[in-house]
């Protein structure tokens, strides 16, 4: 069944060349919709493979074609009038990983329009993001794949649609986004078979022999989850409001323990951040905080369940001479009910700590008039040692090519770690893309 | 007691050296500043507000070619004072859709924002240094917003044409040349237009490095507007081709325009499709 490179490519431009027509022939060739995105070839081979996954030496190997298609339905007076537009976003997938092509992936897929001069409607499959943080999440509860991230893909695959509702009310004096999300979508997290991971009921790092099941909360309309934030400017400073009603991303609760039984628990999350210039000495700081309140854990009485925790984070940074930036974040988790928790501790449970500090440091360089990007990205937590590097290089050799080499690099002492767990899935990658 | 005396006496001649020290390094005249700020508001400032279709070819030694084009809005909260700009990106295409957001202040550093539509994220930028290149090109983030004028000396050398125009050239010297990244630049300021012609930069060293020159100038709705310039890298090599598709005065944008939702949701009637 193995399909040569040369066909696949092939398949892709076969792709490229069928999409194309049907966008011509779906609309007056006057005002056809341009069509763009960009071909692509990853590779990423294991720097010290635990040999737990499904495959050895590699954790990604595959060509990916993406499409792009933005389209205003101007021939209704009244989508005219609303600056009415469709865009959908698609990406072919050929992974020689999961040898199983994803002929459709679609990213984004929605209508959005203005039917009053402050209010903007967005509706169907869409990317959403807010927040103060760089890699660090408090307030921005939508969707996230980590698979992708640990595995060296794009950046922009750490973001996972969702399908949503969102209706933005905009002022001078302040804004304000509503998000509804009917449609539960989880976070990708290594579930074993293509990236290995610390499972507690094993006691140790796991990977293919992974038993888990994740149990998502049923399509209901009590089920929509809600997102919703309020924010401004005040001379520089931009301030925010956030509140979020609706689940965990993460599979953070027990259903059953015996059975590998995980399922995403209730979540509230109540926050608010600051962010801007830092006089004198220049740069720009960031402060952020969220309460996130773990419905189903009853004041951590509930051993199976996540208990709430009060999460900070706070950043700086700062452009220097010549293309050069460092960005700094300290970010705190902190348990609410830490007695409570730990009473809650059976025999053999593994005890966390009541704050979890982790710092980051980004190093960004552009060189070559902007043509050559290096950079490092550092998580760390002082507790174990626990760390992710993050480097990569990526040269634009065209407006249409770029190559990207780069890395996810895991080190610390414990597998139980945050970061640690991944040692054995580190991995270089490189990537050549062609945009058109 | 003596000690202090003869500190505070260091001190103070030190404090009087520095000052003198400037005011020799550079002659700011009322004829220099007049020039340049006439410059200033007819090449930043023209009406009050505009929208500008812009075409860059970016040429480096071996002739490869880089275009960027794009859409840029522009209000002015006052002539000569700060302003508000919004530039959207149509190519290259892996870049199509990125925009960004800047207001400008006189006195302090910008507010910059970007946004990024691939994954919704509207980041702010904190690069304060003006000199970094815009876009890749061999304009920088000054030379398309300009410099504040008190930041630097400004002194009529003389008159000289630039084929049948007849300019004023003026010295413009840094006050604070590290920071600025270069010694001085020469302006060749068109008479009539107050539009430059001509600009010579010097490194800190005094070596010209950098030239710019206005080759079309076009009167729209009454302002004279630069239609087409080039600036060259003498030291790469290399050289910036900036041409304006269109340009057009007062379109009716106003301040509450420039928020995050410009970035999130590009004004189709001012940027097209």
């Amino acid at each position: 069944m193995a399909i040569t490179n040369t066909n696949k490519i092939l398949i892709i431009l076969a792709a490229i060349t069928v999409i194309s027509m049907c966008a011509s022939i779906a609309v007056p060739a006057a005002d056809m919709p341009k069509l763009h995105g960009f071909v692509e070839t990853d590779i990423g081979l294991k720097v010290n493979d635990d040999k737990l996954a499904s495959k050895n030496g590699y954790n990604m190997a595959e060509q990916r074609a993406e499409f792009k298609l933005r389209y205003f339905p101007d021939e209704l007076a009244i989508l005219k009038e609303w600056n009415t537009e469709v865009f959908f976003k698609t990406d072919v997938l050929m992974d020689e990983y999961t040898e199983q092509p994803k002929w459709w992936m679609p990213r984004e897929l929605y209508i959005a329009f203005t039917p009053l001069s402050f209010a903007d409607v967005k509706i169907g499959e869409q990317i959403l993001t807010w927040g103060t943080g760089d890699y660090v999440f408090i307030n921005d509860q939508f969707p996230k794949d980590y698979t992708s991230f640990i595995m060296g893909r794009d950046d922009e695959y750490l973001k996972l649609p969702s399908y949503a509702g969102r209706l933005t009310l905009s002022s001078s004096f302040a804004s304000g986004d509503l998000v509804a999300i009917p449609v539960f979508t989880p976070n990708n997290v290594p579930d074993g078979s293509r990236i290995s991971y610390y499972d507690p009921l094993f006691g140790r790092v796991v990977g293919t022999q992974g038993d888990r099941y994740f149990l998502e909360p049923p399509m209901q309309i009590d089920n929509t989850e809600v997102a919703a934030r309020l924010y401004g400017t005040v001379k520089s400073y931009e301030w925010a409001l956030y509140y979020n009603h609706g689940y965990y991303k993460s599979p953070v609760g027990y259903k059953n323990q015996q059975t590998g039984e995980l399922y995403y628990p209730e979540l509230d999350v109540y926050g608010a951040s600051i962010q801007g210039p830092v006089p004198v000495a220049g740069g720009i700081a960031n402060f952020e905080t969220g309460l996130l309140d773990s419905k189903k854990d009853d004041y951590a009485k509930n051993r199976l369940v996540q208990d709430s925790t009060m999460q900070y984070l706070v950043g700086y940074k700062r452009g220097f001479k010549n293309d050069f930036e460092v960005g700094l974040q300290y970010y705190i988790t902190q348990m609410m009910h830490y007695t409570a928790y730990k009473n809650s501790l059976m025999p053999g449970d593994s005890q966390d700590d009541k704050v979890y500090q982790q710092f980051t440091l980004r190093l960004t360089k552009l060189f070559a008039n902007q043509t050559v990007n290096a950079s490092l990205f550092v998580f760390y937590s002082p507790v174990d040692k626990d760390t992710y590097l993050r480097p990569s290089l990526s040269w634009k050799a065209t407006d249409a090519w770029s190559l990207v080499i780069g890395g996810n690099i895991f080190l610390g002492n414990q597998d139980n770690a945050d970061w640690g767990q991944f040692k054995g899935d580190s991995n270089i990658y490189t990537r050549l893309r062609y945009s058109y | 007691m003596k000690k202090i005396l003869y500190v505070s006496a260091v001190v103070f001649m030190l404090f009087v050296s520095g000052f003198w020290a400037k005011n020799v390094y550079a002659e700011d005249t009322q004829s220099g500043k007049t020039a340049m700020s006439d410059m200033l508001l007819a090449y930043y400032y023209p009406q009050t507000d505009a929208k500008s279709e812009i075409s860059m070819r970016i040429v480096n030694r071996q002739g490869q070619v880089r275009e960027r084009r794009l859409t840029m809005l522009r209000l002015n909260e006052a002539p000569g004072g700060d302003q508000s700009y919004y530039i959207y990106f149509h190519e290259p295409v892996d870049v199509k859709g990125m925009s960004f957001l800047v207001l400008k202040h006189l006195g302090r550093d910008d507010d910059r924002w970007m946004y990024l539509p691939a994954i919704d994220l509207v980041k702010r930028i904190a690069s304060s240094d003006k000199r970094t290149s815009f876009a890749g090109s061999d304009f920088t983030y000054e030379d398309v917003s300009g410099r504040a004028l008190l930041e630097d000396a400004n002194e009529l050398i003389g008159e000289e044409s630039l084929g049948t125009q007849p300019c004023l050239v003026v010295k413009n010297t840094p006050k604070r040349p590290d920071e600025a990244g270069f010694s001085y630049r020469k302006f060749w300021i068109d008479k009539v237009t107050h539009l430059p012609l001509k600009v010579e930069h010097y490194d800190l060293k005094g070596k010209l490095y950098k030239v710019y020159e206005t080759q079309d100038i076009q009167t729209i709705q009454g302002s004279p507007t630069i239609m087409k310039a080039v600036m060259k890298d003498l030291e790469g090599e290399r050289y910036t081709e900036i041409t304006m598709k269109e340009v057009s005065y007062n379109v009716g944008v106003t301040s509450d325009v420039f928020q995050e939702r410009l970035l999130r949701r590009p004004p189709r009637q001012w940027i097209g499709d």
